[in-house]
């Protein structure tokens, strides 16, 4: 990539974050994730016995449930916005490469995500610490995989948009995200089911869809059981591979899209 | 013209803010208005402060549903679903402890909890104390032990939980006795535990099985003080013969 398409990508990035400070609705989604954080000390209280693990299991449900909804307000009017404004057509009829527009998007996404993340890991971490919480590598490893999931679903995210309006975009990516954490189930009802066809629908249902559940470490967290450092770079290896394969399908699609 | 235009936009302004507040009053009244005719007057039971109403409709929204569905509710959260869970099986243990002390679903509570965060052990010595000896549901009780035992094969509590529950509840010495055993042999077990298991065992009169269950706990333990506890008791038992 050139020094040029370098910062017209930057611009672009920054254009995302910068809209999205000024969303009013994103900054309230923002704020009651924060409360929500918060409220955990509350029902901590209520869990008799073990605050210290529900203090834990909140915050990753919590970040876990609203990076879903971010990514879900953030991607479905991400590229259908500016083609129903029009605005599009000023960045295109530029020397920008669509590539280079759709990329932008996306690491503008990813910025505006991270800076949601850490506000929520940093608040969560601190009320771990407040409350005498011991953590363990588990929780960081749980953590990085947690916002992994999110820019997993950022970029899924991006492919839907490119092709879908925003409410197919939000089924899609909804179902994506719920099928991801069943996928064992998925698997279990493959491997028990009657039917020859509905073994095989369930199966290639499994395999083709992103195993977020193999991503999830909060067990691990909770518990301090040891992760092994392969398993961990394996499980980054397979969230990288379906990110890249993700943002190569938007691109080949948004590249052959009639935008006129 | 231009005063003609601004004179009702002033008026109206003023006028609004009287209104909101009247439409703010009117709306707290008749909420209350509606939630006194909805549920009634509350009067607060001395026996029981935090149960409302009659039992039986809180009890209405323990319909057993299986730990498959409510994976469907939070896939990626269910330790957090089964701390949810955990809070309203405590509830309803409390209100039904300080009412009628009958308690239909807290096996069921207790049996999705542990289905959806196995690895947590606080419900199942909840469940190992409450559902034999105050719900006297004993075959509840040591179902959830049992099932706690897979998870937590290395637990000494569970172990003693179910040695203790066989014996109080079926009379089953020799069980009780054995499973003691087991439970003092693993770490952080007390040393009285040994002692127990084997008075049990004589008890049940297997004086061979109880010397056998002293001898490898006094094996088991490195400090002198306990070791000359067990010899003592060896030895007592010994002249018992």
């Amino acid at each position: 990539m050139s020094g040029l398409a370098w910062i017209q990508l930057r611009a672009i990035a920054v254009n995302v974050w910068r809209a999205s400070a000024r969303d009013r609705i994103l900054l309230i989604l923002w704020a009651t994730a924060l409360l929500f954080i918060f409220f955990s000390l509350v029902l901590a209280k209520m869990v008799v016995g073990s605050e210290e693990m529900a203090l834990q299991t909140t915050g990753f449900w919590i970040m876990g449930i609203w990076g879903l909804i971010s990514v879900l307000y953030l991607g479905s009017n991400i590229v259908r916005q500016e083609i129903y404004q029009k605005t599009i057509y000023f960045v295109l009829s530029r020397p920008v490469h669509r590539t280079t527009f759709l990329l932008g998007k996306f690491f503008g996404m990813i910025i505006v995500l991270a800076s949601l993340f850490v506000i929520l890991a940093l608040c969560w971490l601190f009320i771990l610490l407040s409350k005498g919480v011991p953590l363990n590598a588990g929780h960081f490893v749980t953590l990085a995989f947690i916002f992994g999931e999110w820019v997993l679903l950022a970029s899924f995210s991006l492919f839907f948009a490119a092709f879908t309006s925003p409410l197919l975009h939000n089924f899609f990516l909804v179902g994506l995200g719920f099928l991801g954490h069943w996928s064992r189930d998925l698997y279990l009802f493959s491997q028990n089911a009657h039917s020859a066809i509905a073994k095989t629908l369930l199966s290639v249902i499994y395999h083709v869809l992103p195993n977020l559940d193999a991503l999830n470490f909060r067990q691990a967290a909770l518990y301090n059981e040891p992760i092994g450092a392969g398993l961990i770079m394996l499980a980054g290896g397979v969230l990288l591979a379906w990110m890249l394969t993700a943002l190569v399908g938007a691109n080949l699609i948004f590249s052959r899209r009639k935008l006129l | 013209m231009q005063p003609i235009e601004i004179a009702p936009t002033i008026v109206a302004k003023r006028c609004l803010l009287p209104v909101v507040f009247l439409l703010f009053a009117a709306a707290i009244l008749l909420q209350a208005d509606l939630v006194s005719r909805k549920y009634g007057q509350f009067v607060r039971s001395e026996d029981c402060p935090w149960c409302e109403g009659i039992a039986l409709r809180d009890d209405a929204a323990f319909i057993p549903v299986r730990a498959d569905f409510l994976k469907l509710l939070a896939p990626a959260d269910l330790h957090f679903l089964s701390n949810v869970l955990w809070v309203r099986a405590t509830y309803y243990f409390g209100s039904h402890a300080l009412t009628d002390r009958q308690y239909p679903y807290l096996f069921h509570l207790l049996d999705l909890i542990t289905d959806l965060s196995p690895l947590w052990d606080h419900p199942y010595y909840f469940g190992a104390v409450v559902l034999p000896f105050e719900a006297d549901a004993a075959e509840d009780g040591l179902y959830l032990i049992e099932k706690g035992l897979v998870y937590h094969p290395d637990n000494w509590q569970l172990w003693f939980f179910k040695g203790f529950c066989l014996w109080k509840s079926g009379g089953d010495m020799v069980s009780a006795a054995e499973d003691l055993h087991r439970a003092s042999l693993l770490p952080g077990a007390p040393v009285y535990l040994a002692a127990l298991s084997a008075t049990f065992a004589t008890q049940a009169g297997q004086k061979e099985l109880a010397l056998r269950f002293l001898e490898e706990a006094r094996n088991n333990i490195h400090d002198p003080m306990h070791q000359k506890l067990l010899a003592d008791k060896i030895e007592e038992l010994l002249k018992g013969e």
